[in-house]
This record gives C-alpha cells, sequence and structure tokens, in this order.
C-alpha cells in the first residue's frame, strides 16, 4: 500500500542523494525491479551492484545514478523509512505505485506529483486519513495540504 | 544580466547548446533527463576557468 505525506515532515529523509551515497548496498541493485527502474528511467544497464553502464556517462557507480532512481531504490529496501520522494520527476511515478502494490511504504511529497491523468491506483494520504484513488480524487487533497505547508 | 546569452557544453557522448534570456533560468525536467549533467559541466568550466584566472591575475574581484 502506498501512503502519502504532504509537507513538512520532521522525520523523513530530505536529502535522499546524500542518504543514498553513504547507505546503499550493492545487493540492491540485483532486484529484476531495480533493472527496470534504471533501464527505464535513467536508461541504463545494471552490469553489477557497484557498476551501472550508462549511454552518456559510460560505466558509473550507484552514486551517478539520477536522484530520482536513487530515491526509488530507498523506497524499495528501506520501506520503514519515510523519503522524500519530491527528488523524484513525474517519469517516477508509475514506479512509485509498483513500488506500492508490493510492499507497504511511506513517502513525503512537497509538490503536487502526477501519478497520471487516467491512472486509476490506491493511495492513502496520511495527513488527514484519506484514500484516494484517482488524480481527480487526489488532488484536491494534496492541495489542501500543500497548502498548509509552511513558507521557509 | 544583460541580453541573451548562448550556453554551449559537451563533452564526446553529450551536449547542451541552449539560449538563457533572464536573470533566474530554472531548468527542470524527467528524473534522468540530464540536469544534474550539465550544472556538473558547468561547475566543471567555472572551476577550471576559475583557476585558470587566479592563477594569472590573483583572485576573482
Amino acid at each position: 500500500m502506498l501512503n502519502i505525506i504532504y509537507g513538512d515532515v520532521k522525520n523523513s529523509i530530505y536529502n535522499t542523494n546524500v542518504y543514498f551515497k553513504n547507505s546503499y548496498e550493492p545487493e540492491w541493485l540485483d532486484a529484476e525491479l531495480a533493472k527496470k527502474m534504471i533501464k527505464d528511467i535513467d536508461d541504463s544497464e545494471v552490469l553489477s551492484g557497484e557498476c551501472i553502464n550508462s549511454p552518456v556517462l559510460g560505466q558509473i557507480p550507484p552514486e551517478r545514478l539520477s536522484g530520482g532512481v536513487k530515491t526509488l531504490l530507498l523506497i524499495l529496501n528501506e520501506p520503514d523509512r519515510i523519503f522524500n520522494a519530491s527528488t523524484c520527476g513525474d517519469n517516477c511515478a508509475k514506479w512509485i505505485l509498483e513500488i506500492g502494490r508490493i510492499k507497504d511504504v511511506t513517502i513525503n511529497l512537497r509538490h503536487m506529483m502526477s501519478f497520471g491523468k487516467d491512472t486509476k491506483f490506491e493511495i492513502k494520504v496520511q495527513n488527514g486519513g484519506e484514500t484516494v484513488h484517482s488524480m481527480k480524487e487526489l488532488v484536491p487533497i494534496a492541495n489542501k495540504y500543500l497548502n498548509e505547508m509552511k513558507q521557509e | 544580466m544583460k541580453g541573451s546569452h548562448r550556453i554551449i557544453v559537451e563533452s564526446r557522448k553529450v551536449k547542451y547548446d541552449f539560449v538563457i534570456h533572464r536573470n533566474i533560468t530554472i531548468i527542470t525536467g524527467d528524473s534522468g533527463s540530464g540536469k544534474t549533467v550539465l550544472i556538473d559541466f558547468i561547475y566543471s568550466m567555472m572551476e577550471s576557468a576559475h583557476k585558470k584566472f587566479r592563477r594569472k591575475h590573483g583572485s576573482f574581484k
């Protein structure tokens, strides 16, 4: 089940780039889902747990994957933590939904991520406990909580 | 910033070529579309230019 908390969340991991760099495990890249996500988002092939072949950057370590892919890998492999998924582009949204289908995860969003205009899904918005099944249902609810975010 | 400025940065495998017009330019795009690669390129060029300038003149004022 995918859970979302909108706005400022004290116990969320905000800088997923730094967190990933210091915590990833090479075994994470062995999973088929990880390889599919890296191929789809970064157009890259996993050669091993420490090496990915990028058409633009050549052979790179996992630290040089895109920020969105790193966040997806964190959500997939550390489901007990809450990660800032506003580091992901909308092209990562379908993978967040996919991860939410196979395990219970909670993400933090600070913007209106689009999960697809016509996509049907089940998402629980933790701010108020609402369960939504489409962007038409999600947008007004998310908007309410995003507007409550403090301006820093 | 006044006027328009064409920015070209490239490596052997990728080339960025765009024009900026305003004081603030916001670069947006999907994950994996190359935003960080572009920023790293520009930073590397700036760092290299800065070091060269310092060797010649001291430091930027």
